[in-house]
């Protein structure tokens, strides 16, 4: 489907919101770094196990922009390479818990009765724990690894989007043209598809930007807790709870890259701002 | 009668349990839809006749009583081939068509649900159903978003054409357009009824547009059909006192007073019958009950072959007073 009128005009709104274009601009320039880091980066060598002590807590000078750690790799290149992890994390934690979760609230809400019931409950038994002591207990009963680390996430992440659609579908399948879609005898696939999905894609839409942050900072705080991507594999929560142990000394280890982070959650917040900003008013 | 009757309504009954009570909604209704007629159903909030609507449409099953279209019966559970044939414009406008999709789209899909033509075969019909409601065929790239509520409304219709469906039920299909607007919807009807055969069921509490599109009325008080006939008969010579009501409700200015005028003697409040009651649903608010109406619940009766009514103590037939205030 090309993209109608309605889409030309979203865009030219969210351009006029400066601060969207500022998270947009945040946004792109950290996936970018992200995708060519092997480029980017000034050392893309001290990504992995690199040793040079001889450069060994170095700070930020004209050689190493933010400073090297303790066996000597550059801080700003580990961040590069650290952004990589966070954003593959956050997409596959969202990729895994935005469409597990919209299905589970479109079948739930559409199809009512016990279905829904069933549904729901497992999803309020899931929103009842607190995210990460859940995503903590299940990396904690396995070998601490991303791709455990990912799968915890998602497995807390998922119920919000079955609850955010299922409320919308609740109300989306009351509207005349679902019941014209029912009486003319499409199938429930279709009408869940065809006609409510589009009508919660914004919201979604909305929803994953915000949730990017939100999951790059709950990813951050498993491997923070030593939960996350073992060594050597940069990781900006790791690179925090190591520098810590050098604070106030060494202070631009964890400064730099809970800078990251926050860096990187401003930016997706701005532009899931933006974006609800947009959707609000087209209704 | 003029042809072979293409909806029967059969003794339809349609009970919902609620927490304490039950609610009759439609009581033991039957009716007939002739070829190419219009039949419209009238009544208040609450008399049944969206209900009855629903039950005929398959949004919802009968407890009881059956509905033909033409052989074959229509329970809440029928297949494609049933559906294709019955079609709902419904009342809102806005509600009917997805803001998220293209008119086309929107017309396209019952297409597409039935298997009916290829891309080209489909796109060649929605430009043709576009150009019978009077819309111009550029407009189906668009979405409804910019569309008023009269356009909207057609392009509800195009889509209820598109599976060339021989019953069309209109649920109020004009109550919330402009009355400008309205006009031009029930001419687009008439005009679509007499091109392409159509039967139409419409329910509405607006007499005035009754008298417009309908030539048989049908009127309903509490689930029940208490008064039926042709409009001619049903608006000169109303013979229910429920009938006479309804016709005296129409707000007429009249040239003596300055204002709207409403001079009949019913409560206007609705009061639902008591426990178990026995006579007539309309006891409470008729002034011209006799003592009969407190124990027998009358039956539709036929006064001519055409004309039937529900009423121990009907209007004389020379009453034509209450008549004559509708819009025309």
């Amino acid at each position: 489907m090309t993209a109608s009128p309605e889409f030309w005009r979203a865009m030219r709104r969210y351009a006029q919101d400066p601060m969207a274009v500022l998270g947009a601009a945040i946004v792109a320039v950290l996936v970018l770094a992200a995708i060519l880091a092997e480029q980017v980066a000034p050392y893309p060598a001290h990504a992995g196990a690199f040793v040079d002590f001889v450069n060994a807590n170095r700070p930020p000078d004209a050689t190493y922009l933010l400073g090297t750690d303790g066996i000597g790799r550059d801080v700003l290149s580990r961040i590069i390479f650290g952004y990589r992890t966070s954003l593959v994390l956050g997409l596959t934690v969202l990729g895994i818990a935005v469409p597990l979760g919209t299905a589970a609230g479109l079948v739930g809400g559409y199809a009512g009765g016990r279905a829904e019931a069933v549904v729901m409950r497992i999803t309020d038994v899931f929103l009842a724990l607190p995210s990460l002591v859940l995503a903590m207990a299940i990396v904690g009963l396995f070998r601490p690894s991303q791709i455990l680390a990912m799968a915890a996430v998602a497995a807390v992440w998922w119920p919000w989007y079955a609850r955010l659609v299922h409320g919308m579908v609740r109300s989306i399948r009351l509207e005349g043209y679902v019941v014209s879609a029912r009486l003319i005898g499409a199938s429930p696939v279709r009408i869940m598809v065809g006609e409510i999905l589009p009508n919660c894609a914004p919201t979604i839409l909305t929803k994953f930007s915000l949730d990017m942050g939100l999951v790059i900072l709950l990813g951050a705080s498993l491997s923070f807790l030593g939960l996350g991507a073992p060594a050597p594999i940069p990781d900006l929560g790791t690179m925090v709870a190591d520098g810590a142990n050098y604070l106030p000394d060494q202070w631009w280890l964890s400064v730099t890259a809970g800078g990251a982070i926050f860096l990187a959650v401003l930016g997706f917040n701005l532009v899931g701002d933006g974006l609800r900003d947009v959707f609000d008013t087209t209704g | 009668m003029t042809g072979p009757a293409l909806l029967r309504v059969c003794n339809v009954t349609k009970r919902f349990k609620l927490a304490h009570a039950e609610l009759l909604a439609v009581d033991d209704v039957s009716l007939e839809v002739q070829k190419f007629d219009t039949l419209a159903i009238v009544g208040e909030s609450g008399s049944g006749k969206s209900t009855l609507a629903n039950l005929i449409v398959g949004s919802e099953g009968a407890s009881s009583g059956a509905i033909w279209l033409g052989d074959t019966e229509l329970g809440a559970r029928r297949d494609k081939a049933t559906r294709r044939r019955i079609a709902l414009v419904q009342q809102n406008p806005y509600s009917a068509l997805n803001p998220r999709k293209s008119i086309r789209a929107a017309i396209e899909l019952p297409m597409i649900v039935h298997g009916l033509g290829d891309r080209s075969a489909r796109r060649r019909k929605v430009d043709e159903l576009l150009r019978r409601v009077h819309l111009s065929p550029a407009l189906a790239a668009r979405r409804p978003l910019g569309l008023s509520g009269g356009e909207r409304q057609r392009v509800a219709i195009a889509r209820a054409l598109a599976t060339d469906p021989e019953l069309l039920v209109l649920d109020e299909p004009t109550s919330s357009l402009d009355v400008s607007v309205q006009a031009h919807i029930l001419a687009l009807l008439l005009e679509l009824q007499q091109e392409l055969g159509l039967t139409y069921l419409f329910i509405t509490h607006d007499l005035g547009v009754v008298r417009v599109l309908a030539r048989r009325v049908a009127v309903m008080y509490q689930g029940r059909v208490v008064e039926e006939g042709p409009v001619e008969a049903i608006f000169s010579a109303p013979r229910h006192r429920y009938t006479n009501l309804l016709l005296a409700s129409i707000p007429t200015v009249s040239d003596e007073d300055d204002g709207v005028k409403l001079d009949w003697p019913f409560e206007q409040a609705i009061a639902p019958p008591p426990e178990g009651a026995q006579g007539c649903a309309f006891r409470p608010r008729c002034p011209f009950a006799i003592a009969a109406c407190d124990t027998t619940r009358p039956a539709l009766l036929g006064e001519d072959a055409l004309h039937r009514h529900a009423c121990l103590a009907p209007s004389r037939r020379d009453t034509t007073a209450q008549g004559t205030g509708g819009i025309s």
